[in-house]
């Protein structure tokens, strides 16, 4: 009985298998990556969507917008000419929003530290902004997004904690990172598209004295280890290795001063218990610390970035986001897988909120100079389930809806 | 040594060393049976735990032998394994997870011909790990399982592990799976909290107070390679110990109760016992020419009642003594006053009977001169008779003073009685019959004057009664005189009973303290008695016994 019940099993486990790369269906409409649903018409009543930090809120604009190919579009204002820091928008013909509306919701942003040294209204459609890098695609990030009118048409709900393949009936837009709910939704003839890499798995190594890149050899290896993202081996170079002196306020954060970060403990690589792709990811780095490093080279690289060759086998140890958190800032362990958002609009924007996340990566001015160490680049699935709805997405990943009604 | 420590050590010694005797009967009737029932039960599940890891071994071996007939019909793992397809690579690497936990192993991996792993489930990401030498081990190790140190990624667990082979295209795999040896393998064979199941490793420290029962040996295969590791069944000792301290604790605490209540009961019945006859010591104690009226009336039959009586007979024959004492003193003053009497009257009768001789030499000489020569002489007649005369009222004022004459107390009790005025809320009356003693009505008044006065002075806010009465008691050859003073009145404290005869002695603020000291002293030389009966609040009665004087005799 017990050997009929383990082949009946087995059994399924061969036809299961594990997720491959999904296969590409819906419309993608063209080289603006625009992806369409379906086609079930709406039939008046919300749309859902499923929350996700790759979904721009369906009444967020922003003055210009970033394509899948990184080209800058028009948003609520035409794309200015001219380079440098000093730009002037003028808003499109038909808006409801003002220059001094922008200008008045954009000052507790630039308050804050964003990419924008400072703003003025010329007039109700002329918008005077000087930037702090001579680059537009920060005005294309959530940060300065403009909130416009809802209409009451999409309604957003959270489905953490469920299988989200059980969400796919009931919703009509959706972003994936997991390959296998990309793979379920194709199967059941839902529109699936590929979004871009957007998001980076990193090392951070505090007080490392090693290499800050492990090979590709050993990234390809990692890649492998994954099982819930599309993965690849992260490239390089990424934001956090350019120049950030442009970056305004970024000396004043608290972590100039921290260089020696605080271990306790064993020897741990932490990551978010929550966090599938980290979990992968940090076991599979212990397991290769503890490997030949005479027959692998994935092992020698491990070994390497962790200093771990003094002769300790680390552990991989998951933690709730708070500790993770508390832990990462104190920098408490000898390395942390977690994510970055790559590529970004804003580097500044991004470097300040890694600093505030591991303040003792930064131990000099010019740059972020503690360790951190690429891993594999992931991306998700953009799926558009039941009604007639379209979306577009930028090369950050972000994902956009457009009314059906504008498209052609 | 006191009558009572001999007593409390007689119960000690009584009650204290059967306690004990019993309890280390008891203790050790109990250590031995509980002995033999731990032992009996350890060597039922030595049995038990042996046949368990048999099983379990049978188990693992049957957990791998689908696996393996599983993993050689599978493409997929085939393509990835064998032919190095990229896609698959990912099925293969979680192969031995989804097969591990269907098969209910705790760990399984599946190692190419070289010891790499290519899957492994209880450690996904630890593929391409050489472990060449585990294999190779398990399959030399005695009965084909060993325990085995499997890594996690954040720990490491001891598992009882197996090998299978399988080959897959011509190349041979190995599939080393088994379970956690030390929660789930050891905390299955635990049978009860009592009994242990241990895993001991080379190199482990043994934890000294476990009885083993029985040891199970089973390779381990470490860093050093192959080496022996044993499974003790083992019984809590020290649950054993711990019984044992208990019962001693329960005979320690019985003894102590035991001693304790026979000390208790050896003071209560010392007490008991040596109370009357240190009350009877006191009294005697107490005893002198001046106070002779110590109470050693009883109305016990054992032998303290026969001291008290014998006790109290002596005092009797004492108080008799010293009044037959004062008696002859008495008399022997009278002797003196008689000789006295006796020379004063020769001395005045001298004179007479000289006159006397002369009138009679004349009578017989001259007669008729008899009347002139009576005449000449009778003033020394008339001297001597007024000489006698004199003498006489003399000694009869010394004859009252020192006698006692035939007094009525029934008339002194009135007299005094009627001396104290009664009021509405003070009564003072006398009562009972006229009875005789032998006294100065001046002593008997004093008596009574003492006794109602402490009386009426006892009677709280001059409310309350005084009676005084008078009666014959005894027989007629001890016919006795009682007279009884009760009062109303605030009584006297227990403790102070004893100690209202004394001199200087009072409870009144303006009292000297010698009334019934006088009273007392009065009463002995009356050869009587006095009693004082008191209960605080309530009020007190004294009581005064006097020998009765004689029936007069008329003529």
């Amino acid at each position: 009985m017990r050997c009929s019940i383990l082949i009946v099993l087995l059994s399924s486990l061969i036809f299961a298998g594990c997720a491959s790369r999904p296969r590409e269906q819906g419309t993608v409409l063209d080289d603006s990556c625009l992806l369409r649903g379906p086609g079930v018409p709406s039939d008046g009543g919300n749309l859902v969507a499923v929350q996700s930090d790759q979904l721009r809120a369906p009444t967020a604009a922003t003055l210009i917008e970033v394509d899948c190919h990184g080209r800058i579009r028009p948003g609520l204002a035409d794309v200015p000419s001219g380079k440098g820091l000093r730009r002037v928008f003028s808003l499109r013909e038909g808006g409801m929003i003002t220059a001094r509306a922008v200008a008045r919701v954009w000052s507790d942003v630039i308050a804050s530290g964003g990419g924008v040294d400072s703003v003025r209204a010329l007039d109700d459609r002329r918008l005077e902004v000087f930037l702090e890098q001579p680059t537009l695609t920060t005005l294309a990030s959530p940060d300065f997004s403009i909130e416009m009118s809802n209409e009451g048409r999409w309604l957003v709900v959270d489905v953490s904690g469920a299988d989200p393949r059980d969400a796919l009936a009931v919703t009509d837009l959706m972003v994936a990172g997991n390959p296998a709910v990309a793979e379920y939704a194709a199967g059941l003839g839902k529109a699936v598209a590929p979004l871009p890499f957007d998001r980076t798995f990193v090392l951070l190594v505090p007080g490392s004295r090693g290499t800050s890149s492990l090979s590709g050899e050993a990234r390809a290896d990692l890649v492998a280890a994954v099982r819930t993202a599309s993965a690849r081996a992260s490239t390089t170079p990424s934001w956090w290795v350019h120049d950030l002196d442009g970056c305004a306020e970024l000396s004043s954060l608290p972590g100039w001063r921290i260089t020696t970060p605080n271990r306790t403990g064993p020897p741990c690589v932490y990551f978010d218990a929550g966090d599938p792709v980290a979990r992968d990811l940090a076991e599979r780095i212990v397991a290769l610390a503890a490997m030949d490093t005479m027959t692998s080279e994935p092992a020698r690289a491990v070994v390497r970035v962790l200093a771990s060759d003094g002769g300790f086998i680390p552990t991989a140890k998951g933690v709730a986001a708070g500790e993770m958190t508390e832990r990462l800032e104190r920098g408490d362990g000898l390395a942390f897988v977690t994510s970055v958002r790559n590529p970004v609009p804003d580097a500044c924007g991004a470097a300040r909120g890694l600093l505030r996340r591991a303040p003792w990566l930064a131990a000099g001015r010019s740059a972020i100079a503690g360790p951190v160490i690429p891993l594999i680049d992931t991306h998700g699935y953009v799926i558009l389930a039941n009604r007639d709805v379209a979306v577009t997405w930028d090369i950050y990943g972000m994902v956009r809806i457009v009314p059906v009604e504008a498209l052609p | 040594m006191s009558f009572r420590a001999r007593l409390a050590i007689g119960f000690l010694a009584g009650a204290v060393v059967p306690v004990l005797v019993l309890g280390f009967f008891v203790r050790r009737e109990m250590t031995a049976r509980l002995t033999a029932q731990y032992e009996r039960r350890v060597e039922a599940l030595a049995g038990v735990v042996e046949r368990d890891l048999a099983a379990e071994r049978d188990a693992i071996r049957a957990a791998l032998a689908p696996i393996a007939d599983r993993v050689s019909d599978d493409t997929r793992f085939r393509r990835a394994a064998v032919d190095g397809v990229a896609d698959e690579r990912r099925y293969l690497l979680d192969y031995a997870g989804v097969a591990m936990r269907l098969a209910g192993l705790s760990m399984l991996q599946i190692q190419d011909e070289n010891g790499r792993i290519v899957s492994s489930g209880h450690f996904r990401n630890d593929y391409d790990h050489m472990d060449a030498e585990l294999p190779r081990l398990l399959g030399n190790a005695p009965g084909g399982v060993a325990l085995v140190r499997a890594r996690t990624p954040s720990s490491a667990f001891l598992a009882l592990a197996s090998v299978d082979t399988v080959v897959i295209g011509g190349e041979p795999f190995w599939l080393v799976g088994g379970i956690e040896a030390e929660s789930r393998l050891l905390g299955r064979l635990s049978r009860g909290e009592d009994m242990r199941v241990t895993l001991v490793l080379p190199g482990d420290s043994v934890a000294a107070g476990d009885a083993v029962a029985r040891t199970l040996h089973v390779p381990v295969i470490g860093d050093a390679g192959m080496q022996n590791a044993s499974i003790r069944v083992s019984h809590d000792a020290g649950e054993l110990h711990a019984l044992r301290a208990s019962i001693d604790r329960w005979i320690v605490l019985a003894a102590l109760a035991t001693a304790t209540v026979a000390v208790l009961l050896a003071s209560l019945m010392a007490a008991r016992m040596s109370r009357p006859i240190v009350e009877l010591a006191e009294k005697a104690g107490g005893l002198d020419l001046d106070r002779l009226d110590a109470d050693f009336a009883t109305t016990r039959r054992d032998e303290v009642g026969v001291l008290a009586r014998s006790l109290g007979a002596m005092t009797a024959r004492l108080r008799q003594s010293a009044s037959a004492l004062r008696d002859a003193e008495r008399r022997a003053t009278l002797g003196e006053i008689a000789r006295q009497v006796n020379h004063d009257i020769k001395n005045g009768l001298t004179p007479i009977r000289n006159v006397f001789r002369h009138l009679d030499e004349q009578a017989e000489a001259d007669p008729p001169s008899l009347l002139r020569v009576y005449n000449a002489r009778r003033a020394t007649i008339d001297s001597g008779i007024s000489y006698l005369e004199t003498l006489a009222a003399n000694y009869a004022k010394l004859s009252r003073r020192g006698g006692r004459p035939r007094t009525n107390l029934g008339d002194v009790v009135r007299s005094v009685v009627s001396g104290r005025a009664s009021t509405p809320s003070l009564i003072v009356r006398a009562e009972g019959p006229d009875v005789y003693v032998n006294a100065d009505p001046l002593a008997l008044r004093r008596i009574v004057e003492n006794l109602v006065g402490n009386a009426v002075d006892s009677i709280v806010n001059g409310d309350g009664r005084v009676t005084v009465a008078t009666a014959a008691i005894g027989d007629v050859r001890h016919a006795r005189v009682r007279l009884t003073v009760a009062d109303t009145g605030a009584g006297i404290a227990p403790e102070l009973l004893e100690r209202v005869f004394d001199d200087f002695f009072t409870t009144k603020p303006d009292g000297n303290g010698l009334g019934l000291s006088i009273v007392r002293r009065l009463v002995m030389d009356l050869d009587g008695t006095i009693a004082l009966e008191s209960e605080a609040g309530k009020g007190s009665r004294f009581i005064v016994e006097l020998p009765a004087a004689a029936p007069e005799v008329r003529e």
